[in-house]
């Protein structure tokens, strides 16, 4: 082992620390000269020789010595004080000194301290006398390169001195430049620099490794490597050395980690090899030390950052990609692989367009984007197409990649999967329609309705009237035809009126629970005569149909409306499908539907093979009085009051048309669970009953009062009549005899028709009772429905219908 | 024996039209030309069917057909209405009253037939076409 304690930091300042104050001093005074003599080839070069020497006999001598020897060689200049001596060597460049040690201002070895001091690079060649050799010897050591005895030199000594001198000096000088060197730069590189013994003991290192470990350099020297760091990282340690040792071959970048005097834990990254003795044995190892802690920390946080990074990247909710500048995937997010289908590394290289439906549209715009001729779209919307050929709706998003010289090359973009949305907004958009075609409708209803409730009454009257003189003329009255248009005439007003009502939901319903397959196949031979020989029928009717409650004679005029529809919308004929089922609607179906309560449906569709119908015609297909038809036919009711009754029997109807393929109407009633109820078959009786039973009438509006008076009179009745529910109860009271029969308005001022019922029960318990009422919003009749057990006739009626309906309540045996 | 029709319009023109086809169909056909007349016939002789204008002078149609589906004789004879009253609200009303095919004029000889077939195939008989 070789300590290279020469390269050791300090030994730079070895000269000063020697140096007494005084000198020290002398030193700021005598200007150091840098200049190291310009390297000559002493075979050619004259040698500039600077004499310092107060006895003027020696200085005769030397100069006859060295002209002698040989003159062309070297040019002499003598000073005789050392102040001027200095003063010559800070102001030219000399090789060689030769220095008198005992001058007039400077005695002994402070001479050559002065000297060296400000030359330190010049040979001095010291001149002392034969006494003095033991103070040459001494002046050797402060840094004279030799010494000369005055007196036993001869010319050729002096010059073969001053080569020497001169030789050694330059190679000192470059061995002490070099080592220099290798000193500053172990001095001031980052790096820490050792060598350690066989044992791994440290006998060398700059001050950087000291930093690293943390320790001094003190207690550094001899430290074992197993003292600042773990067993783990020791047992690496002794690994790798042991390797160089066996191999020889150098290691590089060996990273490790020591555990600093503070406790600290910090990557190193070393590189060890062999130093062997000059027989060749390994004594030992070098290597240069770094301390990579940071860039370890900063390799850990990049590695984690671009972990996070591609974390967020695959996982995020959107898709990512990237395209190059001929818009090829160069990077592909998992989410948008998992949207459509494929594996990244199968959409990787693809041109993006070709996951689009819009293929050829979004080729020119990737190209006029890349080209910078358009800006980056903000949310296009485009339709993707999936693996399996299935497409969806997405938003893309765009940002243009520039290099640093700003040439766009690629684009990033963010995809969005707005399925969810599209269907929510149209799902919202078809609410929103449905809610505003539903209030329109309630509104047109309303107006309707309220006509209607009127015209009731009026027509009541006209009607009573009218088939009231026709039974009461003589059969050759010239009267009787035109009464008989009077009658026409009201009928179909009535007609047009009851469809109004049905259409606002105001018309009398009376439910029954029922099964409409067999509705259906009692309709079937209507049916077959509406649509005509040019039209097929066919009827799909569902197995276990669930029951419906709705009023039968309301949900045959809605088919057979429907029907008449289907029929006009196929002029040249065609299929008229008429299907039942039962059905689930769903929550989801709910949402997307205004007015729908999930649960169990009986769905009746019926469908045709006709024109079919634009948007704009199907929303307002329901409206009274709009029709495509020509003028003068049909009213633009029918289909008006198949919606009125379908609402009214809490049921829903929709549309399902487009020009040219038809239409279908489908209609949902909810399914009950009660049984089935007989449906009663309308009895048409030939003749208008007659009885002599005693019936009271009570009714506010004189005209249909009196009428109603007339007609149960004419059939033989014993009417009494009262205008209102006071006077109703009055005449009850005053009169003895039993009443078998009260038909009384429902509407009244004052006591309506329910309290005057429930008030007379007390003086006649075995009255019975039918109502009479234009209109269904009131108390007996409940949203159009009408309470079980309660007679009831709607106005206007005829006059048969009166007669019929007061026989059949007095004739009902269960009262 | 073939069938017997009463064929009732007051237009000589559907008459004519009408017997040609039925005729050629093989049946034998019977000519009314106002409801009075109709009511008249049926009290004297049977039919196998009537073919009922609405629109006619001395009782219209309406009151025949009421007529006829109130009498417990005549109320089984299958009434075809065939009349230039082609409101649904009509046809409706015919229906109701117990008319067996609405037919509404103009009419094409395939739209009778269709009637016919409707008509005897409930009956439980078939279609008799002479012709």
């Amino acid at each position: 082992m070789e300590p290279i304690t020469d390269f050791g930091p300090g030994i730079g300042e070895k000269m000063n620390a020697t140096k007494t104050k005084k000198r020290a001093q002398a030193c700021e005074e005598e200007q150091r000269v840098n200049r190291i003599p310009e390297i000559q080839n002493p075979e050619s070069e004259i040698i500039k020789v600077l004499l310092i020497e107060d006895n003027p006999g020696d200085a005769r001598l030397v100069r006859e010595m060295l002209i002698e020897t040989d003159t062309n060689k070297f040019n002499l200049e003598h000073v005789e004080r050392i102040s001027e001596g200095l003063n010559r060597l800070s102001q030219d460049n000399f090789q060689v000194i030769l220095l008198d040690l005992f001058l007039p201002d400077s005695h002994g070895l402070e001479t050559v301290d002065r000297v060296c001091n400000v030359a330190p690079y010049v040979p001095v060649l010291v001149l002392t006398g034969l006494d003095d050799e033991t103070l040459a010897i001494r002046a050797v050591q402060k840094g004279a390169q030799d010494y000369l005895v005055k007196g036993q030199m001869d010319g050729n000594l002096l010059v073969r001195a001053i080569r020497y001198a001169t030789e050694r000096k330059r190679a000192e000088e470059a061995l002490r430049e070099s080592e220099e060197r290798y000193r500053t730069i172990l001095k001031n590189i980052e790096d820490g620099y050792f060598e350690v013994d066989i044992a791994g003991n440290f006998t060398f290192f700059n001050d950087s490794q000291c930093k690293i470990l943390g320790y001094s350099r003190d207690e550094m020297m001899g430290m074992n490597d197993r003292q600042y760091t773990d067993q783990e990282n020791a047992k690496k340690l002794f690994q790798t050395f042991n390797k160089v040792y066996r191999t020889g071959e150098p290691t590089k970048g060996f990273d490790w980690e020591i555990i600093r005097k503070d406790g600290a834990k910090r990557y190193i990254e070393t590189s060890v090899s062999l130093i062997k003795d000059s027989s060749g044995q390994p004594i030992g190892f070098r290597g240069v030390v770094r301390d990579i802690t940071e860039r370890k920390q900063a390799e850990e946080a990049l590695r984690t950052s671009q972990e996070r990074f591609r974390q967020l990247f695959d996982g995020a909710p959107i898709g990512y990609h990237e395209i190059d500048s001929e818009g090829r995937f160069t990077q592909v997010n998992r989410t948008e692989s998992e949207m459509l289908g494929y594996t990244v590394e199968e959409m990787l290289g693809q041109p993006a367009w070709n996951f689009i439906v819009e293929e050829e549209e979004s080729r020119k715009a990737v190209a006029a984007k890349l080209a910078g001729v358009v800006l980056p779209f903000k949310g296009i919307e485009r339709t993707y197409r999936r693996k399996d050929g299935t497409t969806f709706p997405v938003i893309i998003e765009d940002l243009l990649l520039r290099d640093s010289e700003g040439r766009i090359i690629g684009i990033r973009s963010t995809i969005q999967d707005i399925t969810e949305r599209k269907r929510a907004e149209e799902e919202m958009a078809a609410l929103q329609e449905q809610l505003r075609q539903s209030q329109k409708m309630e509104a047109i209803g309303r107006l309707a309705g309220g006509i209607a409730h009127d015209f009731n009454n009026f027509l009541t009257v006209i009607k009573g009237y009218s088939q009231l003189s026709l039974l009461e003329l003589k059969e050759d009255s010239p009267l009787k035809g035109n009464i008989e248009e009077i009658n026409r005439a009201t009928d179909q007003s009535a007609d047009l009126i009851r469809q109004l009502l049905a259409f606002s939901r105001r018309q009398v319903m009376e439910m029954r629970v029922l099964d409409l397959n067999i509705l259906l196949q009692n309709l079937d031979k209507m049916l077959r005569r509406v649509i005509g020989e040019d039209i097929e029928l066919v009827t799909l009717l569902a197995e276990d149909l669930g029951r419906v409650r709705t009023d039968p004679g309301q949900i045959e005029q809605v088919i057979l409306n429907l029907a008449v529809n289907a029929r006009d919308a196929m002029p040249s004929g065609g299929k008229l499908t008429i299907e039942t089922a039962n059905v689930e609607l769903d929550g989801a179906y709910a949402r997307r539907h205004v007015a729908v309560t999930p649960g169990r449906y009986v769905m009746l569709a019926v469908s045709d093979t006709g024109v079919g119908m634009t948007p704009e015609v199907r929303d307002r297909v329901f409206e009274p009085f709009f029709t495509t038809k020509e003028e003068g036919k049909g009213t633009g009711l029918g289909l008006s009051t198949v919606y009125g009754i379908v609402k009214q029997s809490e049921g829903n109807i929709w549309i399902y048309s487009e020009p040219g393929h038809g239409a279908t109407f489908k209609i949902y009633l909810p399914q009950v669970e009660e049984l089935l109820e007989e449906v009663k078959e309308k009895v048409v009786g030939e003749e208008l009953p007659r009885g002599s039973e005693t019936v009271l009438v009570v009714e506010d509006e004189q005209e249909v009062r009196k009428l109603a008076v007339r007609v149960l009179k004419r059939q033989g009745y014993k009417v009494l009549e009262a205008s209102q529910g006071d006077d109703a109860l009055r005449l009850c009271e005053e009169h003895n005899r039993p009443i078998q029969l009260m038909v009384t308005d429902v509407v009244m001022p004052g006591m309506d028709g329910r309290e005057l019922t429930n008030r007379l029960m007390l003086l006649h318990p075995e009255i019975r009772v039918l109502y009479m009422s234009g209109y269904t919003g009131n108390t007996i009749v409940h949203h159009g429905v009408l309470e079980r057990g309660i007679n009831y006739i709607q106005k206007p009626f005829t006059v048969d219908a009166l007669a019929g309906k007061v026989r059949e309540v007095l004739d009902n045996k269960e009262g | 024996m073939s069938k017997k029709v009463l064929v009732v319009d007051d237009e000589e023109v559907i008459r004519r039209f009408l017997r040609i086809y039925l005729t050629n169909w093989g049946y034998e056909v019977k000519e009314a030309v106002d409801g009075e007349q109709v009511l008249e016939q049926l009290s004297c002789e049977d039919f196998d069917f009537l073919i009922l204008d609405i629109l006619m002078p001395n009782k219209d149609g309406w009151q025949v057909l009421k007529e006829v589906k109130s009498n417990p004789k005549t109320k089984d004879i299958p009434v075809i209405v065939l009349t230039a009253k082609n409101e649904d609200s009509d046809m409706f009303k015919g229906y109701e009253l117990g008319a067996s095919y609405y037919l509404t004029k103009p009419f094409t000889k395939s739209q009778l037939l269709y009637g016919l077939k409707l008509i005897f195939e409930e009956k439980g008989e078939s279609l008799s076409m002479a012709g």
